[in-house]
């Protein structure tokens, strides 16, 4: 097994039994169970705005909560004076907390609609779950303290819930799409609704690119927060 | 194996520098103690030696080779035993050292038998399907030292290895480092243990305040710095504790040594050679805390 499939692996056994695996599943079979007394025709609806509400909490609190582990773990210089890169880590972070999120969600989806509706939310839960990973990822390495996260967390709150009203059908306009979650959110309403292709294609590509925007500064605050390693981060 | 001149370093935002003027070699195969109080700026020159700080002045180099232009392949040439315990807690011994071993590029077939090796080396076969958060603090210490030697390095750094043990498991890091030095590896170990330092090291550096004040072995320096006596102790016939100092040279022909060592039965008989704690204090008028 090579270094990086080992390092996905430990990220899996990590997030289990520290209890992430425990309280994704909790959470969402009380979704499961809240949504299951709606009537079938607007599971779908209520399923999007679940989803992204779920799955921003899951990925800002947890990947910021298993920055913390490794903080106190005091895991980060063991880890840096080996010849792997920062970016595997958080990769092969990224990878395990989406899966977990990816995991749960589509179960949940499955469960409360028909398997053809499932799918068509299929892309929006990736996009999202990836993207609002990538996020708490990124916050763990530059948000230091508790209280700066809380901050972060309350101040962000309107950036992550204006798309989330576009997709409840509050607000109209499409350029919403262009918000860092806005992407995923609006794929979760595509989902929904019957929207043309090309609109999907755009949100998906925007959603992509937020995402890589978040692991390129999260590689970027590494290079300041963690210390120094010989031939770089 | 290290070659440091003037070396100097100065944290962000501080006025004054750190490390001021550090000049020191250490060769192939030799155990180097860094000794000095808490603060000294022992942990400053091992972490720009690891890698962890850069923005230094002077000349540092690492197997002949400027420390600025090593790339990460350097880690596969060096091991660092933390002072701190660092593994992850809810992973077992074994995983953790798999994990590792596979980080430093350890094909499995490769890093299994060096882990099982090491595991027995530290005494934690027993233990290795244990998870590290049932360890005590001196079976982590041991598996941080077991973890340091995965990829076999030739040149090891060490931390204030048996901080915080007890006796008996100090005793057991201290034969694992000797171990390692047997094998004609080099060690640099940074310690305020002037008793690890006294027991291990070929050569010891006096650091106070980011300079060096003193290089050289310590039973050199102990002999430098401690009195030619020897002390002699025995009980008079009145029952009372009498004692008296002889100079150490030609003691054996000596008559008035070998006068008082007829008179009476010996109680004790000393040499009065300081302690390295002893020479650290006179030679930099600080205390080793």
């Amino acid at each position: 097994m090579n270094s990086f499939a080992l390092l996905l692996l430990t990220e899996f056994k990590f997030q289990w039994r520290h209890g992430f695996v425990a309280a994704a599943i909790i959470v969402t079979l009380i979704w499961a169970a809240l949504l299951s007394l709606l009537p079938a025709e607007q599971r779908p609806f209520w399923f999007s705005i679940v989803a992204s509400i779920d799955v921003s909490a899951i990925g800002l609190l947890f990947g910021y909560g298993l920055g913390m582990l490794d903080g106190s773990q005091h895991i980060s210089p063991a880890l840096r004076l080996t010849p792997i890169r920062s970016i595997w880590l958080a990769l092969s972070r990224l990878i395990a907390l989406s899966a977990l999120t990816i995991l749960t969600l589509s179960l949940l989806a499955v469960v409360i609609m028909p398997l053809q509706q499932a799918f068509a939310l299929f892309p929006g839960i990736v996009l999202c779950a990836f993207f609002f990973s990538s996020v708490g990822i990124t916050a763990a390495r530059r948000l230091a303290s508790i209280n700066q996260f809380l901050i972060f967390f309350a101040l962000s709150g309107m950036v992550w819930a204006v798309p989330i009203l576009y997709l409840a059908g509050l607000l109209e306009s499409p350029i919403w799409v262009m918000l860092p979650s806005g992407g995923a959110t609006a794929l979760l309403k595509f989902g929904v609704e019957n929207t043309p292709l090309v609109m999907g294609v755009i949100a998906c590509l925007v959603q992509l690119l937020w995402t890589v925007v978040c692991v390129y500064f999260g590689e970027r605050w590494a290079a300041v927060n963690y210390e120094h390693r010989f031939g770089g981060h | 194996m290290i070659h440091v001149d003037q070396l100097y370093y100065r944290y962000p935002g501080q006025h004054h520098d750190t490390l001021k003027g550090l000049s020191f070699q250490v060769a192939p195969g030799e155990m180097f103690g860094f000794l000095g109080p808490s603060g000294s700026g022992k942990s400053t020159t091992q972490k720009l030696l690891i890698g962890l700080l850069h923005g230094h002045r002077g000349n540092a180099q690492l197997f002949n080779k400027d420390i600025a232009q090593w790339r990460a392949d350097i880690y596969r040439r060096i091991g660092v035993g933390f002072e701190l315990p660092n593994h992850y807690s809810k992973l077992t011994a074994l995983e953790n050292m798999h994990l590792f071993a596979s980080l430093y590029g350890l094909s499995k077939s490769q890093a299994t038998p060096r882990i099982q090796q090491l595991l027995a080396d530290t005494g934690l076969s027993d233990q290795a399907h244990l998870r590290t958060e049932e360890f005590s603090k001196g079976m982590k210490m041991r598996l941080n030292f077991a973890r340091a030697l995965l990829p076999n390095p030739d040149l090891l750094f060490l931390d204030e290895p048996t901080s915080g043990l007890d006796p008996v498991n100090a005793s057991n890091i201290r034969n694992m480092i000797r171990q390692h030095k047997e094998q004609g590896k080099t060690i640099f170990l940074t310690t305020h243990n002037m008793y690890d330092a006294d027991e291990l090291c070929d050569r010891v550096a006096f650091m106070v305040d980011g300079e060096l004040k003193k290089i050289d072995a310590p039973r050199q320096m102990k002999k430098q710095f401690g009195e030619s006596t020897v002390t002699l102790e025995q009980r008079n016939d009145a029952g009372q504790l009498i004692s008296a100092d002889f100079p150490l040279q030609q003691l054996a022909d000596n008559p008035a040594f070998l006068q008082q060592l007829a008179r009476y039965p010996v109680e004790t008989l000393h040499s009065k050679e300081a302690s390295l704690e002893d020479v650290f204090i006179k030679v930099t008028g600080a205390q080793l805390t």
